[in-house]
């Protein structure tokens, strides 16, 4: 049989055949294979600098947020609509029986006047007005009743003792897949309900008695519903700025990481910063502005206690009763976020007594609501860039960059922990910021102090966090549940995103690599058909002079390697060539996009479009080898099975 | 009637008196003697007496539209090593068939063509191919050089489907060129040469695996008088030289002339 080196020679003779044809469908070929490289190069480049900004931006910290599943009812999400049994109503009647019979003994040991009518009772005839078979309004459960929290705490004390989402079992299966560290962020118990912001400085009183949430999104509305989450500094450090003069001379005010979009709603044209700019060039020049304006920045919001509204409440009351003469007059702030004055006592000394009697018994049986005001300053020392939520399909570079690269946080302002610890006690306003008296129903700490709580893990690679995810837990984008006890979503950064690009870039390639394969397979296969149609007689020549069959097809398959080779060689030189000039064009812009999505712009090498995927290349190769040698097949197993003096009679 | 000499030296009507008229019976001995003629090896054969290939009985047929072509038949020939032998014929008369099936070029009909004492119509197509590479050396009217390739290179394409050591087969061919008067031209490509000269060439490339027998379709008809006579000489070098067998299929009476023994051909049939 012919030699390696033989038939390499025998076959490049074949190159000089066909020329017009050979050229021309190694250039269709090429650039469709080049095309496929151009997208394989690029993919590979974003996935690359996505990969060092990530792990520059993360810090080498793989976060997940996992919460536990708690069912709703544990948690007080109860329907409002629900008619309870006849044994909960049984048993909320008797806990109601409890309650008021321990409230009567506290009163009875302070000698304060004690009217059970006064609670507001467990069961409440249905707002709807559901009727039952006889007519009756029906009862349901009144969620506003003390006794409903009595119910709640009753529900969840039960609930873990069978629980088996745990932290401890959480981080017995996390630990298992590798992970290195846990955080728990902490909502601040502030909220709409207590904490005012003041834009400007300005109290508006009338949100005070009537506050009412901006809107959801946190990362456009936290700061404006007093939506803050306690997190460790490593967490957003890549947000947190370097302190400035600003930052040294004030070391009292409560420091803050918000969203870009919120500084912009709030702060944008009072800073004169303005609006986000769409070019990716002055994306940079605007963030550099904003950071020198807003780095050290101090805003103000007022908490009051639900004991001081009411005293608000009452001073407006009285506002505009002025007939009525109140035995104490209280007076309404006169100055932003200060308490509500008492402009005249005219109680006896026995109602002071026994004023001070109830307010003993209240204290003592848990129903005292204080009464505090205090006002407190935020200082913004980081802004962070939160990713566009993805909808749909990644239509340009941008969007995938943001997305990318952007904040992924469950939360939209943070307070960092360590940040938060250097202040003086007095600034720290731990009363207000970590008080766990204003506990709701839906509250999970009650439940994280029975040790069922969630957790931010970190592990070391994204791989291990997705094994973790998917092994141990419900990713939230997996809609309806998976039964599994515990939720989880990325934090920090959309490190899966990559993932995501593969499996998207796999579907396209799905749809298009095939349309790519067949055009050249049948391009190719035309032009060796032809280039095999015309040396028959050269065939019969070879045959004459000794070759064996297996000596032709060594030839020609060696020539399909060879054209496969130049294709190849070719699609590359164009996949480089097109990669280099996507770099060229969008290169920069990129980098800037980048820059602002991953919210730090300085010390940060180029966003480059350019990567090398050895796997998918490789395979890309062998795909291009296979097509030649697939189409040069038919016309060669045709051609050795003529007989050549037939082709030579031919002649 | 006995002996070639009796019937050479008598008058067509004395050869008929044998026959007492009998115009078939004369025929059919004539025919007899003719075969006889051509086992005969004349007086410059460099043949060894040794017969090298025997063809008994071959028929070929093949079908051409709707209808069988017979290409030859019943042909039966002897051939011995060393001989130089001339087909000749008409076109179509089967002369190139004949050439083919003693090639292995193709498969026959009916008959049997041994070579060297091997039955070539049994071997399988591979086995064939390697007899054929070892054992025949095909030149062409249209030489069928390749083009892309330098002339030492086109020498050694029958070595390399004989997997022959690269240095060694370029040695031999080097040697083979210079034999044929080729040596300036070694390193030329066959669009630079002239017939005669790609002719010389396609000879040394038949010649490089060293092969008993030469086969040669038409090797002087794109030949002018000059290259076909340097052609010729070629030839008879070669078999004197390699004690080779030659054949060839030809129109040129100069080479008929020049053979030890001409074969003709007329509608398949050897006359």
């Amino acid at each position: 049989m012919i030699g390696v080196q033989d038939s390499f020679t025998l076959a490049c003779t074949k190159l000089g055949t066909k020329k017009p044809l050979l050229i021309t469908t190694i250039i269709v070929a090429s650039l469709l294979f080049g095309v496929i490289i151009t997208g394989i190069i690029v993919a590979a480049g974003v996935s690359r600098s996505a990969n060092q900004y990530l792990k520059s931006a993360l810090d080498g910290k793989y976060l997940v947020a996992v919460n536990p599943v708690i069912p709703s009812d544990v948690l007080g999400f109860t329907s409002t609509a629900e008619v309870p049994s006849k044994e909960l109503k049984q048993h909320l009647t008797d806990l109601q029986a409890q309650y008021i019979a321990n409230q009567e003994k506290i009163a009875k040991q302070y000698s304060v006047e004690f009217d059970s009518k006064s609670i507001d009772p467990i069961l409440k005839p249905s707002p709807f007005g559901m009727k039952d078979t006889l007519g009756n309004v029906q009862e349901v459960i009144n969620r506003n009743s003390p006794v409903y929290q009595l119910y709640i705490d009753e529900l969840q004390e039960n609930w873990v003792k069978t629980a088996n989402n745990t932290l401890t079992n959480l981080k017995s299966r996390a630990n298992a897949k590798g992970a290195t560290a846990y955080y728990q962020n902490q909502y601040a118990s502030l909220d709409y309900m207590n904490t005012l912001y003041m834009p400007n400085g300005k109290d508006d009183l009338s949100k005070v008695v009537q506050p009412n949430p901006t809107g959801y999104d946190p990362y456009t509305y936290s700061v404006q519903n007093s939506s803050y989450v306690f997190t460790d500094q490593s967490l957003v450090k890549r947000y947190i700025w370097s302190v400035n003069e600003k930052r040294r001379e004030n070391k009292t005010a409560i420091p803050v990481v918000i969203s870009k979009q919120e500084a912009v709603k709030l702060f944008g044209n009072q800073l004169g910063f303005g609006k986000e700019p769409m070019d990716a060039a002055s994306k940079i020049k605007w963030m550099e502005t904003l950071q020198q304006k807003l780095n050290g920045f101090t805003y103000q919001a007022c908490y009051r206690s639900a004991g001081e509204v009411k005293l608000i409440q009452e001073a407006m009351r009285q506002n505009q009763a002025v007939d009525e003469k109140d035995l104490i007059s209280y007076g309404l702030p006169t100055s932003p976020c200060t308490p509500v004055t008492i402009r005249q006592d005219s109680r006896t000394a026995a109602q002071k007594r026994s004023d001070s009697n109830i307010l003993t018994y209240q204290k003592a049986s848990g129903t005292y609501q204080s009464e505090i005001t205090q006002l407190l300053t935020f200082q913004v020392v980081g802004v962070m860039s939160p990713a566009t939520s993805l909808t749909g399909t990644l239509t340009d570079l941008p969007t995938l960059v943001d997305n990318l690269l952007g904040a992924q946080y469950q939360g939209g302002a943070f307070i960092p922990n360590q940040l938060y610890e250097q202040l003086p006690i007095t600034a720290q306003h731990r009363g207000v910021l970590q008080s766990q008296d204003s506990l709701s129903g839906a509250d999970t700490t009650r439940l994280t102090n029975a040790g069922v709580a969630g957790a931010i893990i970190s592990f070391p690679t994204a791989t291990m966090a997705k094994k973790f995810i998917d092994k141990d837990t419900c990713y939230t984008q997996d809609q309806g549940g998976c039964g599994k006890p515990w939720t989880s979503q990325i934090e920090g950064a959309n490190y899966l995103l990559t993932e995501d690009i593969g499996r998207k870039a796999f579907d396209i390639a799905k749809l298009a690599l095939p349309i790519a394969l067949l055009i050249a397979a049948i391009i190719m296969s035309f032009a060796m058909a032809r280039v095999i149609i015309d040396s028959r007689h050269e065939t019969a020549v070879f045959r004459a002079l000794g070759a064996k069959r297996v000596d032709i097809m060594r030839i020609y398959i060696t020539y399909s390697i060879l054209v496969a080779c130049i294709v190849m060689l070719s699609s590359l030189a164009i996949g480089a060539v097109g990669s280099a000039l996507i770099e060229t064009l969008y290169g920069a812009e990129i980098t800037n996009y980048a820059k602002v999505a991953y919210g730090v712009f300085n010390n940060l090498g180029s966003f480059n479009l350019i990567g090398f995927d050895v796997v998918h290349m490789g395979m890309l190769m062998a795909v291009i080898l296979a097509v030649g040698l697939i189409a040069i097949l038919p016309p060669l197993i045709r051609n050795i099975r003529r007989n050549p003096i037939q082709d030579m009679r031919n002649e | 009637m006995d002996g070639q000499k009796d019937i050479q030296d008598k008058t067509i009507e004395e050869f008929l008196s044998f026959f007492n008229g009998d115009a078939s019976q004369a025929i059919k001995s004539l025919e007899v003697y003719r075969r006889k003629a051509q086992l005969e090896v004349n007086e410059y054969s460099a043949s060894t007496g040794t017969v090298l290939i025997d063809i008994q009985s071959v028929r070929k047929a093949y079908k051409s539209g709707q209808r069988y072509i017979e290409a030859l038949r019943d042909v039966s020939l002897q051939i011995r090593q060393g001989e130089f032998i001339a087909i000749t014929g008409s076109s179509g008369s089967g002369k190139s068939t004949l050439l083919q099936l003693i090639g292995g070029l193709d498969r026959l009909t009916e008959g049997s063509i041994t070579i060297d004492g091997v039955n070539i119509n049994k071997l399988r197509d591979s086995k064939l191919s390697t007899f054929r590479n070892k054992t025949i050396g095909f030149v062409f009217q249209f030489f069928y050089l390749q083009p892309f390739l330098k002339l030492t290179t086109n020498a050694e394409l029958p070595a390399m489907f004989a997997h022959r050591n690269r240095k060694e087969r370029k040695i031999v061919a080097e040697e083979l060129l210079k034999a044929v008067g080729l040596s300036e031209r070694a390193e030329h490509y066959p669009s630079e040469l002239s017939g005669g000269q790609m002719q010389r060439a396609a000879i040394a490339r038949a010649l490089i695996n060293n092969p008993k027998i030469l086969l040669a379709d038409e090797p002087t008809g794109n030949l002018d008088s000059v290259n076909s006579g340097e052609i010729i000489k070629l030839f008879r070098r070669i078999q004197k030289e390699r004690g080779m067998t030659i054949i060839v299929v030809t129109h040129n009476p100069e080479i008929a002339a020049s053979a030890d023994r001409e074969i003709r051909l007329r509608d398949g049939v050897l006359v």
